[in-house]
């Protein structure tokens, strides 16, 4: 057979073709778990790290034992026990579904458009069966990128616990700081709701003071406004505000 | 050439970055942390290793109608399977790298080299060739990477050296060097250095 | 005086002591003297005027500016402490101020302009010591002589600075923007964007606290003031009248404020013909012509769509842009057609920045850069279009 014969052309694409893909295909089932697992564990990591429990020598997976989760229905706010399942790798996907909850623009603070109809929230317990912390994932538009977080209040279902975003594409040393663990920590005790049981937190320039308020990041303007519509979107009524309502009179 | 002189030639002397002037993309994306820096550093030179060990060895056997497109596809499946071994074992790194990995594939360094050294040479000597230049690739990566994340961010491998204002500390970290421009002044500067005198001493 | 200078001549010429510091020599003979030649290289190419003249002339233009500066930094110092008084004020600006007894009402013309040039001169002082040692440096080097543009970069290097700007922070842009900006490519005369803006954007892209948000406008430590375009974008309404932006009395960047000096500065500029009125008036058209669309189109989320061009032309940087960075003849277009549609392109992204751009509410430095780099691309276009026509003509 002639080198540069057709069939002997077609032969050795087939051969190659067969061989790469058995390779490709070979890596991706044998390392696919542990891809999985890394992800599941940094998403738990993340839960437990705004509830404030995550320290250095946690372990993770056991830590997240005793979490228990729940899916909201956001047109409701009534919850049942369930799993997060595939919620966090396609919540752009789920937001975009026929039964996704649909935002006016009176509503859409957080410019989102529409957000999932179940979205599952994580509530930790303490030693007496009550409620300690609960963890809900958020998400908004800051400067240039949607920025995805969670979200945890203590058993008052008023004060922060704390705040992370676990992805976001904010300008790195501004918009980035939202991940400055010391930026993070001022969040920790602030009231979401005022009196009048409307959100009530705000980030500020310069000089917060009073329970409500967050100084914004110096140069980060935009990343801010964005990251303060978040807190009260998901907070407020078209939130998780009639999920959290539902809670403080007793219900699971 | 000898056999070592073909693996630290294209070190410092025909450096692919600051010589040849390939592979300039993935420099810009990567090179903020030290750390991620130095995975994409492994993971190209084994990747140009590889590919030109495999292609070097199928060089007598390839038809050279569809001679690229094999290049291609020994390429695109070298770097998927180090793109699923990096996410399986260094999550953290892998999120860091994002797409980038994957553009390996378009890096310039590795078909070059394929087409310009592996197809007409034999595979052990390919493989040094493919070592060399990764190596060349992944040392001005690194120097980039230093000053980035030094004069960026104030760490070194995620260490704090000098402690940031936002951090509480003294150090107000320059935010242009978090970004890709700051990247092209630093290999136009290399380049400059490069030409002043390594190319310039050969002549 | 002239003696001296004959006298020692020889000691820097050539096989003379000091061979090497012929640049200083001849700077400082020049300075004061005629120059005993032409200029030489590829600045002069365009134009049979010496350089060191079409310097000074845009020194002389810039006086208003940097009167303004002075004046007008003090002023809104001196209004914002008359607000939140003068008790806590630290700092070795305010001990000087103290010991001279200059005082600071916001009614006495000595005391505004004595507080603002604590703020300016330092800030000048520092960029003139910056841009003076690179152009040694490169001078001594490259064995040319010093050539006096460093001197107008960095009188407008701090014009277009707010005045609370760390000064440490603008030495190191300088450099950089300097270095990078101009000295690479071979000095002055060869850089293809103008250094001042550019230096003002390496400051801006490394160190934005410093130079952006409400509290570096007043140059009194922690006083909050959003600038008219701030304002305007996030609420609707300005806080400023249009006479006070217009002669400049509003906080700001230093020298940027004033239309009214800038007018001057463009008379001056275009009466001399060192300044081109193409330029100019094809970036006005263009601002106005863009905003004036975005005004018929209208938008109910986004209040910049609603500004009115009048305003768009007093406030923010554009005046002092369109004056003295676009035209600035290194970096500009050359040709006349290509002037025109490079003013239009300063002038139409200005507004797109400022009215769609989310991150900057100014965009007249970005602008400016952003048509510099396309500007050799305008003339190059230009000629050939020239060539074709011309061709078709000899042909028919």
């Amino acid at each position: 057979m002639r080198r540069e014969s057709d069939l002997r052309t077609f032969l050795t694409a087939l051969v190659l073709a067969v061989v790469c893909s058995f390779f490709v295909a070979g890596a991706n089932v044998l390392l696919k778990p542990r891809q999985d697992m890394n992800r599941e564990l940094e998403r738990k990591k993340n839960i437990l790290l705004a509830a404030g429990v995550l320290k250095s020598d946690t372990d993770i997976n056991k830590a997240f034992g005793s979490v228990e989760t729940y899916l909201v229905d956001m047109k409701t706010g009534k919850a049942e026990k369930g799993d997060a399942g595939k919620y966090f790798e396609s919540i752009r996907r789920l937001a975009a579904s026929p039964d996704a909850v649909h935002l006016s623009r009176q509503q859409d603070i957080a410019v989102i458009k529409s957000i999932p109809a179940k979205i599952p929230v994580f509530i930790l317990r303490g030693a007496d069966g009550k409620i300690s912390k609960v963890v809900m994932p958020v998400y908004g538009s800051g400067l240039w990128s949607t920025m995805y977080g969670f979200m945890a209040l203590n058993s008052d279902l008023n004060s922060v616990s704390g705040i992370t975003f676990y992805e976001h594409g904010e300008t790195p040393g501004l918009g980035g700081e939202i991940d400055n663990p010391l930026w993070k920590a001022q969040w920790v005790d602030k009231k979401i709701y005022g009196n009048d049981g409307s959100v009530a937190l705000s980030i500020v320039k310069g000089g917060a003071h009073g329970e409500s308020q967050v100084d914004s990041l110096s140069g980060a303007t935009m990343t801010s406004r964005g990251v303060e519509n978040t807190v009260r979107f998901w907070m407020g009524q078209d939130g998780f505000g009639k999920y959290l309502n539902s809670l403080k009179q007793g219900g699971a | 050439m000898s056999a070592m002189k073909v693996f630290t030639d294209p070190i410092i002397k025909n450096n692919p970055i600051a010589v040849q002037v390939l592979g300039i993309c993935s420099t810009l994306a990567v090179t903020t942390k030290l750390e991620v820096t130095m995975v994409m550093a492994v993971s190209v030179m084994t990747v140009v290793a590889l590919s030109n060990l495999f292609l070097s060895m199928m060089r007598k056997l390839m038809p050279s109608s569809i001679r690229l497109i094999i290049e291609m596809t020994v390429v695109a499946t070298l770097v998927i399977i180090a793109d699923q071994i990096i996410k399986a074992y260094m999550f953290e790194i892998s999120k860091q790298l994002s797409v980038f990995m994957g553009l390996i594939i378009t890096n310039c360094i590795i078909m070059g080299r394929a087409e310009a050294y592996a197809i007409s040479n034999p595979p052990f000597r390919s493989f040094l060739d493919g070592l060399g230049n990764g190596a060349g690739y992944g040392l001005v990566l690194i120097i980039i990477a230093t000053i980035r994340e030094l004069i960026g961010s104030g760490k070194l491998f995620g260490l704090t050296l000098l402690p940031t204002v936002n951090s509480g500390g003294w150090y107000q970290p320059n935010g242009l060097f978090l970004l890709a421009p700051s990247a092209f002044f630093l290999i136009g500067i290399l380049i400059w250095i490069a030409r002043l005198t390594v190319v310039k001493a050969e002549d | 005086m002239r003696k001296f200078f004959e006298k020692y001549k020889h000691l820097f010429e050539k096989g003379g002591k000091y061979e090497r510091w012929y640049p200083v020599f001849e700077m400082a003979d020049t300075f004061l003297y005629n120059p005993l030649h032409r200029t030489k290289g590829t600045t002069h190419l365009r134009d049979g005027i010496d350089l060191k003249r079409i310097m000074i002339t845009v020194v002389v233009a810039l006086i208003p500016c940097v009167l303004m500066a002075l004046y007008n930094t003090g002023l809104q110092a001196n209004i914002a402490i008359a607000a939140t008084g003068a008790e806590n004020l630290e700092g070795w600006r305010h001990t000087l101020i103290r010991a001279m007894g200059v005082g600071y009402d916001p009614h006495s013309i000595g005391a505004n302009f004595f507080h603002g040039a604590l703020y300016f001169l330092p800030l000048y002082i520092a960029t003139l010591a910056v841009g003076g040692f690179w152009e040694l440096l490169f001078s001594v080097i490259r064995k040319h002589e010093i050539g006096e543009a460093f001197l107008v970069t960095s009188l407008l290097y701090p014009l277009i600075l707010p005045p609370t700007v760390p000064i440490w922070e603008a030495m190191v842009a300088l450099s950089i923007g300097l270095v990078l900006g101009k000295e690479v490519f071979g000095g002055t005369g060869r850089n293809f964007v103008n250094p001042a803006l550019f230096a003002r954007a390496i400051l801006f892209f490394s160190y934005p606290a410093g130079i952006t948000g409400d509290t570096t406008w007043v140059a009194v430590d922690g006083y909050s003031y959003a600038t008219p375009l701030a304002t305007q974008s996030f609420t609707g309404h300005i806080n400023v009248t249009w006479m006070d932006a217009f002669i400049g009395f509003i906080p700001g960047s230093m020298g940027e404020t004033s239309a009214l000096a800038c007018l001057f500065g463009a008379a001056v500029l275009i009466y001399t013909g060192i300044g081109s009125w193409r330029i100019m008036v094809s970036s006005v058209a263009g601002l106005v012509i863009i905003t004036g669309l975005f005004n018929m189109i209208g938008s109910d989320t986004n209040y910049m769509f609603s500004l009115t061009p009048d305003w768009h032309l007093v406030i923010g940087g554009f005046a002092f842009a369109t004056v003295f960075m676009a035209t600035d003849p290194v970096s500009a277009a050359y040709t006349d057609k290509g002037k025109y549609y490079y003013g239009f392109l300063i002038g139409s992204m200005t507004a797109l920045v400022r009215v769609v751009n989310p991150a900057y509410p100014e965009g007249a430095m970005l602008a400016v850069l952003f048509a510099n780099i396309f500007a050799p691309l305008m003339d190059y276009l230009v000629m050939r279009a020239n060539i074709a026509r011309r061709a078709k003509r000899y042909a028919a």
